[in-house]
């Protein structure tokens, strides 16, 4: 590649991002629009959880709570009042918590992210390899048996995974701690705490991995079939080079793209099974957090959530966008 | 298949009575079998259900809240699992003749956690401005108190603007929780002070720390006010949300204790029969809570009694209590729990489970079959909370098929339910419950009493039921000093309560606890796993 031309990319992919970037503040704003009414459309608000939960019959207890909370002002009100704030980077303070949301956030991120980038890279690598040996096995019994643990995987349901795997590893075996992500009580040196992290991690890491792991195979088995068919790599067959090389440099490189695809696509529908998988093994994660939050129409806090996982996903995809280029020289950027 | 108490009776009495003779302060002259002497050390884990949003029962007493509030906190009085009473802040008290006068006289050199002394100026905050005006369920009662008087550093005294016996049965950890006046006596808000994340309290365990979603962390509070106590060097709250999984790490020995009924009740006796676990359904005085159809008196059919009389045959409470409830409890027939002995009687009219007698009797009501076989129409709500209650919904809906009532179930979440049930008032017939309490004047006067019909309030009176002979027991029973007149007016309610049928009792609960057998004393007390532990030790295995 001449440095001409790595110049004019540079340049093109420049005003590319800049263009994605307009985007997806307009996709955030229409989000927050969105998000705020639909919480707003369902019965009930936080004083009405909280004066339920307590079992409270008073009055004036439940005035008294809407007016701390500002629930007493009219929705259009409560609305401006959220986008002024969050323009500035204030989300808020939990009704439920009286904690600011950002904080709350802040907490509990690190612990989701840990969960969703492992779950997602044992799904992305054990698929390709099961994929591709489905693949190269076209039709024999290696193909079937791959064919029906991913068809048993994409059939589970996560929740139902994360229990079996505590009956059988903590109940049973008791070779692995069932709840949290690490044991809060002792003091930890840095290697301890790593080790107690990935103890309480295989668990929940492999239930939210299983529907992914079949989904990637059969991604991969099909992209494999595909490539497998193509002129170049019959050709790089013809001139002699080992089949391994053929099989990992010539075809699952080229049948990585729509696993890439994928990739981007499913950030989102992760977040969802984050939320099954966090409560299942009490994974202190932001997908439960959101997910009481919702009970407890704790409408900041729900909010603050879901802006920032909009975030999320919008810069994942645009990572991924980008990605293609590298993957495949021949896409360019638009 | 009703039974009630685990089997190792004997052995657990046994284990009882000593955790009794410990709280009670009287250990040394108790013959001390080497098992059973408290040794002290050790960590106890107990599983939340749910994360708490603060640490301050004072101004909400959910389950969660309380449980963690309960071991750093003190109350005024503890009270026995017979309701006698014990020093806990107060060392003694006495109601005046006139019932109009409550004195305190406080222990002396209690030490809040953070060093100061407490003192009756923080009893005088608690009950004019920390629970007696954030407690939703006791806030009514000390409504009655028109000011608190401290003579000096160790005597509260109450005076009341009319008599009000509930009080007295209002006072430990989790009702009447004593916050510090010099942290929270500062003209703030009570709910936005950052002393509800980390709690100061006179307590006999100390707040270390709160992982956010993953555990709460008390240690042994080494200045405690009662010499050798607690004996625990630490709990540990781990947060738990899945029932199954709580099931789970209590089979698995990596919790101590699962509570208030948080494992699944059709796991609960195998988890009780294993050798290492035990279950127990003691200690929930408090939590006492009936489970009832109720119906809503505005609609022009079920504002009926007669009706709401010939429906009442239709369910067999039996079966809901063997399958819905799976044996944890006894079937009701009225509103009060069988635990609030001191107002509870069996003594009102019961209607036998009879379809027939119930096809009857809406006929002379007036209803019978229409050509389609249908005599009307109506709905089902029921309470998120659990499971429970859509069962019962899908009972009474299949039972009320075949004699000719068509229902629609409806699901909502809580808050949902909330709205329909006291705000939209757009319901029929809803499957419910509400906790008694320790006393009918703070848990069950709220549902049924007229000058309680306040649209947009939770468990106010929801159903608009109305009754002017009823409101004036009620109210007589609400000032009543002496327990036998107070208790033959709650008879009566219960008479009329059981006639009327604003609601249909069908169930009074047993919470249950699933413990690891190493754990005693922990349901010793009335507020058994809510009681601040100081009484609770692990014996070594």
């Amino acid at each position: 590649m001449s440095a001409g031309t790595q110049t004019k990319t540079g340049r093109r992919s420049g005003s590319y991002l800049l263009r994605r970037l307009g985007q997806s503040v307009v996709v955030l704003g229409i989000v927050l629009v969105l998000q705020f009414t639909l919480l707003h459309l369902a019965p009930g608000d936080v004083a009405d959880v909280i004066a339920g939960e307590t079992q409270s019959a008073d009055p004036a207890f439940v005035e008294q709570l809407r007016r701390d909370l500002g629930l007493d002002q009219p929705l259009p009100v409560q609305f401006l009042y959220y986008v002024g704030r969050i323009l500035t980077l204030d989300f808020g303070t939990s009704h439920a918590f009286n904690v600011p949301v950002l904080e709350l956030i802040a907490e509990r991120l690190p612990a989701t992210l840990l969960l969703m980038i492992s779950a997602i890279a044992l799904a992305f690598a054990l698929g390709a390899v099961l994929g591709i040996v489905a693949a190269l096995y076209h039709g024999r019994w290696a193909d079937v048996a791959v064919s029906v643990v991913a068809l048993v995987f994409y059939a589970t349901p996560v929740f139902l995974a994360g229990i079996g795997l505590i009956l059988l590893f903590t109940v049973q075996l008791r070779w692995l701690p069932m709840s949290g992500m690490y044991v809060t009580w002792v003091t930890h040196t840095w290697w301890s705490y790593t080790l107690d992290v990935a103890r309480h991690l295989i668990m929940p890491m492999v239930s939210l991995a299983l529907f992914y792991i079949a989904i990637y195979t059969r991604l991969m088995r099909a992209a494999m079939l595909e490539v497998l068919g193509q002129d170049y790599v019959r050709t790089a067959r013809a001139k002699g080079l080992s089949p391994a090389r053929v099989v990992f440099r010539h075809a699952a490189r080229n049948a990585m793209l729509p696993m890439v695809t994928m990739l981007g696509l499913q950030v989102a529908s992760l977040l969802g099974g984050a939320v099954l998988v966090e409560t299942v093994f009490g994974w202190p994660g932001i997908g439960r957090l959101a997910f009481e939050a919702v009970f407890r129409r704790d409408i900041p806090l729900v909010l603050g959530v879901l802006f920032l996982s909009s975030v999320l996903v919008l810069v994942v995809n645009l990572v991924i966008d980008l990605l293609y280029t590298r993957l495949d020289p021949r896409i360019s950027l638009k | 298949m009703s039974l009630v108490h685990p089997p190792k009776l004997g052995l657990r009495l046994r284990a009882l009575a000593l955790a009794a003779i410990a709280a009670a302060g009287l250990w040394q002259a108790a013959p001390a079998a080497a098992q059973d002497t408290p040794v002290a050390g050790g960590t106890l884990t107990i599983a939340l259900p749910t994360e708490p949003q603060h640490l301050n029962s004072a101004m909400d007493t959910t389950q969660h809240v309380k449980m963690v509030a309960g071991k750093i906190f003190s109350g005024l009085i503890r009270y026995d699992r017979d309701m006698n009473m014990s020093p806990d802040l107060a060392e003694s008290w006495s109601v005046a003749e006139d019932g109009l006068s409550i004195t305190f006289n406080l222990r002396q050199g209690v030490k809040w956690h953070d060093g100061t002394p407490f003192t009756s100026k923080d009893v005088a905050y608690s009950v004019l401005r920390g629970f007696g005006q954030n407690n939703g369920l006791v806030r009514a009662v000390f409504s009655n108190v028109a000011d608190v008087e401290t003579p000096d550093d160790h005597t509260a005294i109450l005076r009341l603007k009319a008599p009000t016996p509930a009080i007295m049965m209002a006072l430990p950890v989790a009702t009447a929780t004593i916050l510090p006046a010099h942290i929270y006596d500062n003209g703030g808000n009570i709910r936005e002070n950052p002393a509800n994340q980390a709690p100061i309290g006179t307590g006999p365990f100390r707040f270390v720390e709160w992982q956010r979603g993953s555990s709460i962390v008390l240690e042994r509070n080494p200045d405690y006010f009662e010499d050798g106590r607690p004996y625990l060097d630490r709990i540990v709250f781990a947060i738990i949300p899945d029932t199954q999984s709580r099931g789970a790490a209590v089979e698995a020995g990596q919790i101590d204790m699962v509570y208030h009924s948080t494992a699944a009740a059709s796991d609960a006796r195998r988890l009780g029969d294993l050798p290492h676990l035990e279950l127990s359904t003691e200690g929930y005085f408090f939590e006492s809570t009936v489970c009832f159809w109720e119906f809503n008196m505005d609609h022009p059919i079920l504002g009926k009694p007669e009706v709401r009389r010939a429906l009442a045959h239709v369910i067999d409470k039996q079966f809901i209590l063997d399958n819905v409830w799976m044996g944890f409890g006894a079937t009701a027939s009225s509103p009060f729990h069988r635990n609030l002995a001191h107002a509870h009687t069996d003594a009102v009219p019961t209607y036998a489970y009879d379809p027939a007698t119930a096809e009857r009797l809406l006929d002379e009501a007036g209803y019978p079959r229409g050509s389609d076989g249908v005599r009307f129409r109506m709905t089902i709500d029921y309470t998120p909370f659990g499971d429970h209650y859509q069962r019962m919904a899908q009972y009474a809906r299949q039972q009320l098929a075949a004699i000719g009532v068509e229902t629609d179930v409806r699901s909502q979440d809580f808050a949902s339910w909330v709205r329909r049930i006291w705000t939209d008032r757009d319901w029929d017939t809803n499957m419910s419950a509400i906790t008694n309490a320790s006393d009918p004047t703070i848990g069950i006067q709220r549902a049924y009493w007229s000058q309680n019909i306040r649209p947009g309030t939770p468990f106010t009176n929801g159903t608009h039921y109305s009754n002017p002979t009823l409101d004036a027991l009620f109210e007589a029973a609400a000032q009543e000093n002496d327990a036998e007149k107070r208790r033959a007016q709650f008879a009566e309610v219960q008479t009329i309560l059981a006639t009327d049928l604003p609601v249909i009792a069908l169930v009074a609960i047993d919470q249950f606890t699933v413990a690891n057998t190493r754990v005693r004393g922990y349901d010793a007390l009335a507020d058994g796993v809510y009681s601040g532990f100081a009484h609770v030790w692990l014996a070594d295995q």
